[in-house]
């Protein structure tokens, strides 16, 4: 749920609760007021009628604001008592209902007799008064939460752009291509605050990453040369005649690490250098050809293992990709189906304008299918194989945006590409 | 034959002029770029072995100068940098190959040899070695005359000890002549094994010797003592 939809959610509940508690209030102090005013009336109207009462001697005739009611009626001596006021209902036949009145009633003496004055003055009817205060509150209700709604719509296109703007660059923002994210300048001071600090933050990760980038690359490149003199030396040094065997064996032990080394070194620069995209890509390479040419160059061994291959190519598959990681991508698929195969087992490419399937017969795997494409993950821990085959092949994949997928069923390797 | 190495690292110069020499090449070296270039203005090479990063300047325009002055020296250049780019480029101005260093000095010194074969002895490429007899162009081979028919890794593998004669060749070095650097050395062993014990039996069949030696498991060496 957006923040704006949350807030506005937030507003509107407390705002109704407000209102009913409002509504409550403001019934009650109104019937007060109305209440304390009829109280008032009542009582202007009495010192009315006692004032009329010592003028005049007889019962005078009494105008009175319509609706209301005075009755006189004699009373005993003796019947005498304080000013009541009372709400009653009285039954209105023009009208067929009870109606609410306010009444007065007091005694009054005239000429040595008594009487008993009761004045009633018809109330607004309470029902009248709830369905006014509910309908102006919901009235009230009704205009805040359009404005409201209003609001949040205008505040989310207006006040909270800059915010969504960032949102949507950091989301678009990848430290390979690198650079500045250029976020819209705001005059909100907590959007200004989020921006700097993100500012600052992939500043300082654009800056870590190129220097980490530099020194992979440089420390590679240079770790070259060194090996590089090392296998020379030791290619010069076994040229000797007069070295027997045990040395002979030391020389290989130190060839074989130094060339190990160097692969090592030359697959991890590789890696770095997908990843930096520093390969051109080519228009319309042409997959099948690639595939045939790899073939062609790990046929011998294909053969010497016995393996079968069971080829099923599309002749129109061009893709738009390096020609060279094209070439590695595919050596490696083949090499991991040649080498992780059993004698005579069999390999399996399917080629289509989609999707590229190599499988191949093998063992199951002894790691877990999802550290596959991990960097030196293998499957058997023998230091002779480097680990980085597969690691290369999905690097090379999400250069792309490729999908890569493993499954192993049937005693069946299967690794599919999406292109 | 003259050969000149043009190459900034010096013991790596040294481990190429040295190996170089024994073959019998009369080897020069140059550390930078003005030398280099001066060099190979003023003599003639057959081979000039060049690495494109240098201290005062690029391999690249070495190249280019040995192409303006319109001489038949073979170039190959050595680098660092395991660049498409860069081995498109040297090879579209007039190299004749191109190596990424690490490389095998026995690689090397095939690839050398093929290129002065290539450029000097025109019309008759022969390579012979006692009684065998390779026809580079037609990709023939002959033993006592007698015509062997090889598989073509059988075939790289001939020319490769033959290059390499009387010298101990790697494993390693003949997994990524036969193979690229396609493959996992380690694995390619046992299949250099089959081939070579092919290529011996084909070479016997027609009378020939068996030259390939096994060197304490280090590699192999093709000699005829």
């Amino acid at each position: 749920m957006r923040l704006l939809n949350k807030t506005g959610l937030y507003y509107i509940g407390i705002s109704a609760v407000v209102c009913v508690i409002a509504g409550v209030i403001f019934y009650f102090s109104i019937q007060k007021i109305i209440n304390e005013a009829v109280e008032e009336n009542l009582y202007n109207e009495k010192a009315n009628i006692i004032k009329q009462l010592k003028t005049f001697d007889s019962i005078p005739r009494f105008y009175l604001p319509s609706g209301d009611k005075l009755e006189i009626i004699p009373a005993g001596k003796n019947e005498k008592g304080k000013d009541v006021i009372r709400n009653v209902t009285i039954y209105d036949k023009s009208e067929d209902e009870d109606l609410p009145y306010a009444q007065l009633v007091f005694y009054s003496d005239v000429k040595g007799k008594t009487y008993k004055i009761t004045i009633s003055q018809l109330l607004l009817e309470s029902e009248d008064l709830i369905s006014t205060v509910v309908s102006s509150m919901f009235i009230l209700m009704l205009a805040l939460f359009l404005s409201l709604l209003l609001i949040n719509l205008w505040i989310s296109k207006k006040l909270w752009k800059p915010f969504y703007d960032t949102i949507d660059k950091l989301k678009m923002y990848q430290i390979a291509e690198g650079g500045k994210l250029n976020l819209t300048a705001t005059n909100i001071s907590e959007f200004e605050e989020l921006n700097s600090v993100i500012n600052r933050m992939t500043d300082k990760m654009y800056s870590d990453y190129v220097s980490l980038k530099k020194f992979t690359e440089n420390a590679a490149h240079e770790i070259q040369t060194p090996l590089a003199i090392i296998k020379s030396k030791l290619e010069i040094l076994m040229q000797h005649e007069n070295i027997d065997g045990e040395q002979m064996k030391l020389i290989h032990s130190i060839y074989e690490s130094s060339n190990r080394l160097s692969k090592l070194n030359q697959g991890l620069l590789l890696l770095t250098k997908i990843k930096n995209r520093q390969f051109a890509i080519a228009n319309n390479v042409d997959m099948n050809a690639v595939i045939e040419k790899k073939l062609e160059n790990f046929e011998d061994i294909i053969k010497i293992k016995g393996i079968s291959i069971i080829k099923n190519l599309n002749e129109n598959v061009k893709l738009n990709i390096s020609p060279l990681l094209a070439d590695i991508l595919i050596s490696n698929l083949l090499n991991n189906a040649i080498k992780y195969n059993v004698d005579n087992g069999k390999i399996e490419i399917i080629l289509k304008t989609d999707r590229l399937v190599v499988s191949n017969s093998g063992l199951p795997l002894k790691i877990k299918p999802d550290s596959l494409f991990e960097r030196f993950s293998k499957d058997n821990d023998s230091s002779e194989s480097l680990g980085l085959g597969l690691s290369i092949v999905k690097e090379i994949c999400d250069n792309y945006n490729f999908g890569v997928n493993y499954n192993y069923s049937n005693n069946t390797h299967e690794i599919e590409i999406k292109f | 034959m003259k050969i000149l190495v043009v190459e900034d690292e010096k013991e790596l110069s040294n481990s190429i002029v040295s190996y170089l020499k024994q073959e019998g090449y009369v080897c020069e070296s140059a550390m930078d770029y003005p030398a280099g270039s001066e060099k190979a203005d003023v003599y003639n090479y057959d081979c000039v072995i060049v690495d494109i990063t240098l201290p005062g300047g690029s391999g690249m325009d070495i190249i280019r100068e040995l192409k303006g002055k319109n001489s038949d020296t073979g170039i190959i250049i050595i680098s660092a940098k395991n660049s498409l780019d860069d081995k498109i480029s040297g090879l579209d101005i007039g190299a004749d190959d191109y190596l990424t260093k690490p490389f095998h000095l026995s690689e090397l010194n095939a690839r050398v040899k093929s290129i002065i074969r290539r450029k000097k002895f025109e019309g008759n490429r022969e390579i012979i070695f006692n009684e065998i007899k390779i026809t580079p162009d037609e990709m023939k081979v002959f033993v006592n005359k007698k015509e062997i028919i090889l598989t073509k890794k059988e075939y790289d593998l001939l020319v490769y000890f033959i290059s390499n004669k009387n010298r101990v060749v790697t494993k390693e070095s003949i997994a990524e002549h036969l193979w690229g650097d396609e493959i996992d050395t380690v694995d390619s062993f046992d299949f250099i094994y089959t081939h070579i014990k092919n290529l011996r039996k084909k070479i016997i069949e027609k009378g020939g010797e068996d030259y390939v030696k096994t060197v304490y498991g280090i590699g192999y060496k093709f000699a005829s003592i």
